[in-house]
């Protein structure tokens, strides 16, 4: 069923990973390549807050995400339409992935219903009842002129259980058809179907394989990382990714924090997109390899390092941690920018020294180093262990030590 | 610090050039002068990267004394001052004692101190604290310690209280400043304050000119902030006026809350070379919560327009 070279969308794999299920590709759009695996900056409404297309550029972001549902209230298709899509709109010339609106209406609405013929919501404008379909959010979509967008899903919260969560399975597929059939633009922007089916490993399954049927040029892997055990969060990745094919990039929707995208990539995901990183800049939360800093807090007031002496970033390079403390505290207006630059600094660097050890095939003592660096007492959370464990990797196994002193001892000589 | 004056029209607009200002000794600044006004030492929402990007920004720039005041420890313990601890190496600096974006509340002015509107409310800082923050912060031109706390509803015996209090200040300050090894080239800017009366007002200018002060800053007609929007420079232009003709030609001349385009050109002609510029934050704020119906309004998408912004008046917009 599914045909070859017919879209929008190429992607190589050029280096796995021989122990885990990890792999680098190289995923080409209309706009400009991109290295996987990714993580996507979310600019919820056609700009990444407090950021210029400009920085993003500056720190070699190739693709991010943007939300249909806002997008399509405000400034609308239409408008969007005669500004010759997003991409012009916004003044970006690259990458641009959108959701489908869907799970804005499921996850901010209240009185969203859905039945067979798509998300029936109130509006929170005009209290009239609307109805997003599947045709109505590719239509939107294609307006937008995203380089990847996203079918309609029928979401469920990651917490449901029962026959509701096989309902939204099947619906799911059968909204996929109905995408695909709506799809006017299918040579320059690409719709991913989402593998859904809760936290049952056979729904997961069943789902894949027959998304894999259809013609598409990649997949995504939805209703996750919505509150659920993490215990049951990885086994899910895990198995959807095993039934999915290999030659086609993996989305994993809405993760972001920088542990679950080491795990998830060895995992076998290519993409992530995640408001964490950008949100947590904004309440003054600075990330760095161990974890992350709280610049309000007293303790920087003098402290003159950058945030993370190895970042390269422009804050990095021109501020102290207590000029940053000090605007933190006096909410002066640029101390968002300042900590959204090099938190998306972080996210990215993290995502190129994953693919550059995948490309040296060593991935695993990444990892290994990874998990030391931030639980330094070897108290590693225990579904990254086991997460690790089922893709080869031991994370209490010493060999890493081994491993530091080797390239410590590397760079001296 | 070197003022030239190259031409006066009209009534008393001067154009001139600053020379050899302050710790950068090779910068020549152009007057009328504009600076950029900073939250922090920093312009509100532009990191010193965008900042490169931006043509035409102001050398001079801004920082009020009243937003850093209580992170005196921080910036000294920095050692380099402000402007190189805010990432703005390549600017000059000017402290102002508060910031004119927002509304100074009456009170906490006495003899020994005057109120600072800060973080966490309104607070008092003493001569002695206030040395400590400009030894910190090494700006190139530093405003003298001053009451400006009168408006057009103070009475003369307030505005004279403001005008003792404002000279006495003055005199601990330059006391101070003959033994500060890091001030050596900063340039002091006296306050001439007196509210309304023109008695006060003379006193201040003569006491302050005896003094070895090289610029002026003209204050207390108002509290600061948003509702100067509207202060009638017109309307006190003859007062003012007076004022500066009692003020020497060789030293320039600076006045906060000059806001609207035609209030500056009303305060060139009366003889005023230097403006901040906390206008524009003051105007994207207005912007952003109004929403829409404002005639210039971005965020209103039925009078969108789709043409590009004339590339002569752009400025990065930010939302």
């Amino acid at each position: 069923m599914a045909s070859k070279g017919s879209h929008a969308l190429t992607f190589k794999v050029i280096a796995e990973c021989s122990t885990t299920k990890a792999r680098v590709g190289k995923m080409t759009l209309p706009h400009n390549e991109v290295n996987t695996p990714v993580f996507m900056p979310v600019g919820t409404q056609g700009t990444l807050k407090s950021m210029l297309p400009e920085q993003l550029k500056e720190l070699d972001c190739r693709i991010m995400l943007s939300n249909t549902y806002h997008l399509g209230n405000r400034p609308g298709a239409e408008l969007l339409e005669k500004a010759g899509g997003l991409h012009k709109f916004m003044n970006w010339d690259r990458n641009l992935l959108t959701d489908s609106g869907g799970f804005q209406m499921v996850s901010l609405l209240k009185l969203a219903e859905i039945t067979e013929e798509g998300v029936k919501f109130e509006s929170p404008y005009d209290g009239s009842e609307m109805m997003l379909t599947p045709e109505k959010s590719i239509e939107i979509q294609n307006a937008i002129g995203a380089d990847i967008i996203m079918q309609l899903d029928d979401v469920v919260h990651s917490t449901t259980t029962g026959p509701r969560v096989e309902e939204a399975m099947y619906r799911t597929i059968r909204w996929l058809d109905r995408c695909l059939k709506a799809h006017k633009r299918p040579h320059d922007q690409n719709i991913f179907p989402i593998v859904q089916g809760g936290l049952d490993a056979e729904l997961r399954k069943k789902c894949a394989q027959e998304l894999t049927k259809r013609d598409v040029a990649g997949f995504a892997i939805g209703g996750l990382s919505g509150g659920e055990e993490k215990c049951y969060f990885w086994r899910m990745v895990d198995v959807s990714t095993d039934h999915l094919p290999s030659q086609k990039p993996r989305y994993l929707m809405g993760v972001g924090f920088a542990e679950d995208l080491v795990v998830c990539s060895a995992l076998g995901c290519d993409m992530y997109d995640c408001v964490f990183p950008t949100r947590t800049a904004r309440f003054g939360n600075a990330l760095v390899p161990t974890g992350s800093l709280n610049l309000k807090h007293k303790s920087f007031s003098n402290d003159y390092r950058p945030i993370d002496e190895s970042c390269e970033c422009s804050t990095c390079k021109q501020y102290t941690r207590a000029y940053l403390h000090m605007v933190a505290q006096t909410t002066s207006p640029v101390t968002c920018t300042l900590l959204t630059v090099h938190n998306v600094a972080y996210q990215l660097n993290l995502m190129r020294s994953i693919q550059n050890s995948i490309k040296e095939d060593k991935f695993p003592d990444f990892i290994k180093r990874f998990f030391h660096v931030r639980h330094p007492d070897g108290h590693y959370p225990e579904w990254a262990v086991e997460a690790l464990k089922k893709v080869n990797v031991n994370l209490n196994e010493l060999s890493h030590k081994n491993n530091c002193t080797d390239s410590v001892n590397k760079v001296k000589s | 610090m070197k003022f030239n004056i190259q031409c006066v029209r009209g009534n008393q607009a001067r154009l001139g050039y600053l020379a050899e200002v302050g710790c950068h000794g090779n910068k020549t600044l152009e007057t009328p002068l504009c600076m950029l006004y900073t939250k922090g030492g920093s312009a509100p929402y532009i990191t010193a990267e965008v900042l490169k990007k931006l043509q035409d920004v102001p050398s001079m720039a801004h920082m009020p004394l009243n937003q850093v005041a209580s992170f005196q420890e921080t910036i000294a313990g920095f050692k380099d001052g402000i402007a190189k601890f805010a990432a703005l190496d390549n600017q000059l600096v000017y402290t102002s004692n508060n910031d004119p974006a927002v509304e100074v509340p009456t009170g906490y002015n006495t003899k020994t101190g005057i109120g600072l509107w800060g973080k966490g409310g309104k607070t008092q800082l003493d001569c002695e604290g206030y040395i400590q923050c400009i030894e910190a912060m090494i700006p190139d031109w530093f405003q003298s310690m001053s009451d400006a706390d009168t408006d057009s509803t103070s009475t003369n015996k307030r505005a004279g209280k403001a005008v003792e209090r404002t000279i006495k200040f003055l005199d601990l300050i330059l006391e101070n400043l003959k033994t500060s090894k890091t001030l050596e080239k900063s340039v002091l800017f006296g306050s001439i304050v007196g509210g309304y009366d023109m008695g006060a007002r003379k006193k201040c200018i003569c006491e302050t000119v005896a003094r070895n002060v090289q610029g002026f800053v003209l204050e207390g007609f108002h509290r600061l902030g948003p509702s100067t929007e509207d202060f009638d420079i017109k309307q006190h232009s003859d007062f003012i006026s007076n004022i500066i003709k009692l003020l020497p030609d060789d030293a320039p001349r600076l006045m906060h809350n000059v806001w609207r385009p035609d209030s500056i050109l009303i305060a060139i002609e009366l003889g005023i070379d230097v403006f901040d510029s906390s206008y524009p934050l003051y105007m994207l704020k207005f912007i952003l919560s109004l929403g829409c119906g404002a005639e210039i309004s971005m965020l209103n998408f039925e009078y969108c327009d789709l043409d590009s912004i004339p590339s002569d008046c752009w400025s990065y917009i930010l939302t």
